[in-house]
């Protein structure tokens, strides 16, 4: 009994709860929202959150990145991200490459009024019929972090709009170990 | 007896005239309009957008400025030049331009929605000032309103 009223207090979660709400979008770091033609859908990852995913791997100590997984659909169900809007081949290579490289250098995390670059970048292209794509992010920690931060997507691809999207950090539960 | 019989008439009638009431006004919903250009002019993103342009058309200038000096020299050549940059440019900024102000429409059409579903609206009316909405009570003027949540969508808020 004392041990279930000192977890409460202390905010400890076991597995299940916990993911369940990192993954809440009523909680501030799951968001999901509109861009033009395209929903983009933003995780934060916690530490907890992310050895929870790539359990294999032995926990990283200190790490000195932040986490995010970024999901882009076209709102047209049955296009996929690559295909949509695409007029021949030629233009569908240059979509794909754009995807696999240069998107990275369209995002950016602003914390504290500073901007982060995205410094790990990785383009998941699962064989799926899903016609979402997943982004695998990492940007540096800030020295002073805060519980407010924004990823912003300026590509164009989204449209001439950046996409600013909030994350708020504030009150993750620990993992149950 | 009729004294009695006279006074359930009379809450029977108040009771129907208040449910009629009450029938009436949900039938007729919420209601709302927006005065386009406001709300255009007052979104963050079309203000971005508007200093993006000005820093193209300011690149292009510059650029021009820098022909015109071997354009003051004659050459036939170098005159085709510039003329040829300056109507590609002029080109380039109407086509960024249209970009900019249809992204611009599809970001407010689509907050506007969002916004209506969440404040319970059944119809927000856009005024356009060329008779779209002839005239509507300044209480039904939610465009600040709309401009404040497109805003706070704009800049990343939930």
């Amino acid at each position: 009994m004392l041990w279930v009223i000192g977890a409460a207090c202390s905010n400890t979660m076991d597995e299940s709860s916990f993911v369940q709400w990192v993954t809440d979008y009523e909680n501030g770091l799951h968001v999901r929202r509109e861009a033009g033609d395209y929903i983009v859908d933003v995780q934060y990852m916690p530490e907890d959150f992310k050895w929870l995913q790539y359990r294999d791997q032995p926990r990283q100590q200190d790490d000195q990145l932040q986490y995010y997984t970024v999901t882009i659909q076209p709102k047209i169900d049955d296009m996929d991200l690559i295909d949509f809007n695409i007029q021949n081949e030629a233009e569908r290579q240059q979509r794909l490459y754009y995807f696999s490289y240069s998107f990275q250098n369209d995002l950016m995390i602003e914390e504290n009024g500073q901007a982060l670059p995205c410094v790990l970048y990785h383009f998941e292209r699962p064989a799926d019929m899903k016609n979402s794509r997943t982004f695998l992010l990492a940007f540096e920690k800030h020295p002073q972090a805060s519980q407010d931060v924004r990823l912003v997507i300026n590509s164009r691809v989204l449209g001439s709009l950046p996409v600013n999207i909030k994350i708020n950090k504030s009150n993750i539960p620990a993992l149950a170990l | 007896m009729n004294k009695i019989i006279g006074t359930l008439c009379f809450f029977l009638a108040a009771t129907m005239a208040v449910v009629g009431y009450l029938l009436l006004k949900n039938k007729q919903g919420k209601h709302g309009y927006v005065v386009n250009e406001i709300v255009f002019e007052k979104f963050a993103g079309k203000i971005k957008l508007e200093d993006a342009l000005r820093e193209v058309e300011t690149k292009h200038r510059n650029a021009l400025d820098s022909l015109e000096s071997a354009v003051a020299s004659g050459t036939t050549e170098s005159v085709a030049v510039y003329q040829h940059l300056r109507e590609q440019y002029a080109q380039d900024e109407q086509r960024l331009s249209a970009q900019y102000t249809e992204d611009i429409w599809k970001e407010i059409n689509q907050q506007i929605v969002a916004f209506g579903k969440e404040q319970g609206y059944d119809f927000i009316y856009g005024a356009t000032g060329n008779g779209s909405l002839m005239y509507g009570s300044e209480a039904f003027d939610i465009s600040e309103e709309v401009v404040d949540y497109i805003n706070a969508k704009y800049e990343g808020e939930k």
